[in-house]
């Protein structure tokens, strides 16, 4: 009895550790943010030499979207004869294959892939997708979003550099207004982008790629798998968090653009977003467990930057570790041990809304809407604490199904997220 | 009516918390835990307050503003001012005199044909010339110059901003706060500061001591100079490259130093500062988290990158005819003598071409 207490007591107090280190390390980056020195990102260069891109656009019943995004990519700012667009139709049900054979037809910079056979997903779509693109610097949108005129060159430039192995833009939501969820994401994305991305790539920490407004070498990323040159295991559902460790394994640098902007549709739905970060969680804990001793293990990395890695990995997990600390709090309590439940369960919870129960922590929020310069929509903040449950529930549900899938060896199944848009 | 509403409210409320006996200790405990518990919940809800207004009266829920159209252009502000001086030419019929417009708030216009403007002249309007534009010494021009011709600006001239059809000349001394652009070449004589940007569409021409932020042209160039240009100082475990014809990309933590001689067929990037001694050649890129020392008569085929300094010593070129290339630096650059670089030029601090 006296050991398992100890046990619990030890566990507890490594819980609170590890909240703690998250808060000083989300404190150190929007301290960085507010009066350290920012890192120059390359959008200055102006060369006449572009890379060769290749633009895809992952598609599954995206009949609502489609035209937008291609029409605007067609718009783009980047030499045409070094640009080529591959909107891949991954097994849609709906019109979204004939709106691109059309669209094709009048426009032979689009160059469709119609995915009938084969995985579902997004990995195993892009994994297709490769095997036909020609640039060597691979762009990657959502069909949700706009890009604007000028956002290829920002991210394409970055390659310039022989380091860069992947860059990620800043995604802005465009549907703010819809509900009270929108304005709450709108400001995680603020919090997440504007000071933890920037800092991390201030800093020379990790910077991640995030899936979409971004881009990656092809040459750095592609391995042979069972005969075939792929560059995502279709079994990850955040393949971007895993894009973004390998590079990082390899010696190569992930670069944040905080220029490269892009609109993206939130959800507008708490059950949609309740699944969108159940999936973000099982992904990222599905990453965790495949890379967490490499980063350790890394020669490539400094230990600062390990340690980064490693926070980073392990942040998905901290909801469930946290939920399990109360428990063991109650335990506890009713074990004689009152010290245990009286100030520590609001420090707890003080620490779980500051740590990880956003995406950001709320001074990193408060700090990116005032670098944005949105005066009004920061007196949101205090609603943020809502999220701390919903979000560390979903979260928890999330790294249960990748220990599941950890352990099992089974196949994951790709979610798509609902659409919004009217038509 | 309202003061007698408040009074009304204040008696009703206070009624009934008068009917507690406070001397009895019981009723005191429990009025001081209900008010503690009041002015938690107080406290608890208050926070939510401005975001239940802005929930309620919405000021602030448009997305973050993107420019859709935007593209890097270094003739976007010239390009800018000059349609619409070219929308508003209709107005400018006569060969000389001055004319109201409307921009975004009405504003005179000196039009001329050709202005040969006298020593220390003091221009208060925007200036348009139908011809060319030739002023004499110590002139002022509080808003922007505008010429369908050339621009010839006699010494220690003054301009808000400067746009030539033709070509331009700064005369020592010069000062322009904010751009300077021409379709014909752009020449900055001695000591000029060239403001927030300078482009021509031909080639820029600097002489020592000027000053810039950003710089475009197919072709920039210094003035020769015998000036002794500051030497880089020691770059401890560096990564040496020694004289040698190579190809591939170097890429390390530590700093890089390419002996004379060096011709390296790749780009180089170092998380510290990079060397170039003197007559090194890199047919590729030079990316750096430090400084960069670009030695005298080097070359390099790519683009210059620095998250420090850029020093740029005599002699040296940085691309080549018809095509772009950048150099880039956060903190400074320092141009010498006889350097070309074919394209960009830019830092967010002080650019400058080294003192005679």
């Amino acid at each position: 009895m006296v050991l398992a207490l100890l046990i619990l007591k030890i566990y507890v107090n490594v819980v609170i550790a590890l909240m703690v280190l998250y808060i000083a390390r989300q404190f150190r980056f929007t301290m960085n943010r507010m009066t350290g020195e920012q890192k120059m990102y390359y959008q200055d260069i102006m060369d006449s030499d572009m890379p060769p891109v290749t633009v895809l656009v992952p598609m599954h019943n995206e009949e609502l979207v489609a035209l937008n995004v291609l029409e605007r990519l067609l718009d783009a700012d980047y030499p045409k004869d070094k640009l080529e667009i591959i909107p891949i139709n991954d097994h849609s049900e709906d019109k979204t294959r004939e709106i691109l054979d059309k669209f094709s037809a009048e426009h032979p910079a689009i160059r469709p892939l119609h995915r009938y056979a084969g995985r579902r997903g997004k990995p195993a779509a892009i994994n297709e997708a490769l095997q036909h693109a020609t640039g060597e610097v691979i762009i990657v949108f959502d069909a949700d979003y706009r890009p604007p005129r000028g956002i290829l060159r920002d991210i394409a430039v970055c390659f310039k550099d022989p380091e860069v192995g992947a860059v990620m833009g800043r995604v802005v939501p465009e549907n703010v207004g819809s509900n009270l969820l929108t304005r709450m994401l709108d400001l995680e994305r603020s919090g997440g982008y504007q000071v933890d991305q920037q800092a991390r790539y201030n800093l020379g920490l990790l910077p991640q790629y995030g899936g979409t407004v971004g881009g990656f070498r092809k040459s750095y990323c592609l391995h042979m798998v069972e005969g075939e040159k792929v560059c995502f295991d279709p079994n990850i559902l955040t393949e971007d968090t895993e894009l973004t460790i390998k590079l990082y394994l390899q010696g190569k640098q992930v670069v944040y653009a905080n220029r490269a902007e892009c609109y993206e549709e939130v959800p507008e739905d708490w059950d949609v977003r309740g699944r969108q970060i159940r999936r973000w969680a099982r992904g990222h804990t599905q990453v965790m467990f495949r890379y967490l001793p490499q980063i350790y293990r890394s020669k490539m990395l400094t230990p600062r930057q390990k340690l980064d890695g490693m926070l980073l990995l392990v942040l998905y997990a901290m909801p469930p570790l946290f939920f399990l600390a109360v428990a063991a709090l109650m335990v506890l309590f009713f074990a004689g041990e009152p010290a245990y439940a009286t100030l520590l369960p609001i420090f707890f919870l003080t620490v779980a809304f500051n740590a990880f129960g956003n995406f950001s922590a709320f001074f990193q929020i408060g700090a990116a809407t005032f670098i944005d310069g949105s005066t009004y929509r920061i007196r949101l903040l205090p609603f943020l604490m809502m999220n701390v449950f919903f979000n560390g529930i979903y979260i928890s549900d999330g790294v249960i199904d990748a220990a599941l899938d950890h352990a099992s060896g089974r196949a994951t199944v790709w979610q798509k997220t609902m659409r919004f848009r009217k038509k | 009516m309202k003061p007698f509403l408040a009074a009304l409210l204040l008696t009703a409320a206070a009624s009934p918390a008068l009917a507690y006996n406070l001397s009895d200790p019981e009723t005191a405990a429990t009025v001081l835990t209900l008010l503690t518990g009041a002015a938690w919940l107080a406290l608890l809800v208050v926070p939510f307050g401005p975001g239940i207004i802005e929930l309620l009266y919405p000021q602030d829920k448009l997305p973050l503003n993107i420019n859709w159209n935007f593209v890097k252009d270094p003739f976007y502000f010239f390009k800018s001012f000059r349609a619409l001086m070219l929308a508003k030419a209709y107005y400018f019929a006569k060969d000389s005199g001055t004319v109201q417009i409307q921009l975004s708030r009405p504003e005179d216009v000196d039009v001329f044909r050709r202005l040969q403007g006298a020593d220390d002249s003091y221009y208060g309007n925007i200036v348009y010339a139908k011809e060319a534009i030739a002023c004499g010494k110590n002139c002022v021009f509080c808003k922007e110059v505008y010429s369908l011709g050339d621009i010839d600006a006699g010494p220690s001239a003054v301009f808000r901003a400067v746009g030539a059809e033709g070509a331009l000349r700064l005369g020592a001394g010069s000062e322009v706060t904010r751009w300077a652009a021409a379709e014909g070449p752009l020449l900055a004589e001695e000591g000029v500061s060239l403001g927030v940007s300078a482009a021509s569409h031909k080639s820029l021409a600097l002489a020592a001591g000027c000053l810039f932020h950003s710089l475009y042209a197919p072709e920039i160039s210094t003035a020769p100079s015998n000036a002794a240009f500051p030497q880089a100082g020691e770059l401890p475990r560096a990564t040496e490259l020694p004289a040698c014809r190579t190809s591939g990309m170097l890429i390390t933590r530590a700093p890089v130093r390419l002996r004379s001689g060096t011709e390296l067929s790749g780009s180089v990037k170092s998380h510290s500062s990079v060397l170039l001694e003197a007559g090194a050649k890199v047919f590729g890129g030079i990316f750096a988290e430090g400084d960069i020392f670009i030695g005298r008569d080097c070359r390099v085929a790519g683009n210059v990158f620095a998250q420090g300094s850029v020093f740029i010593d005599h002699g040296v070129e940085i691309g080549a005819g018809g095509g772009i290339k950048s150099v880039i630096a956060k903190r400074r650059i320092l141009l010498g003598g006889g350097v070309k670089v074919f394209g960009h030029i830019s830092t967010q601090g002080r650019g400058e071409v080294l003192k005679a």
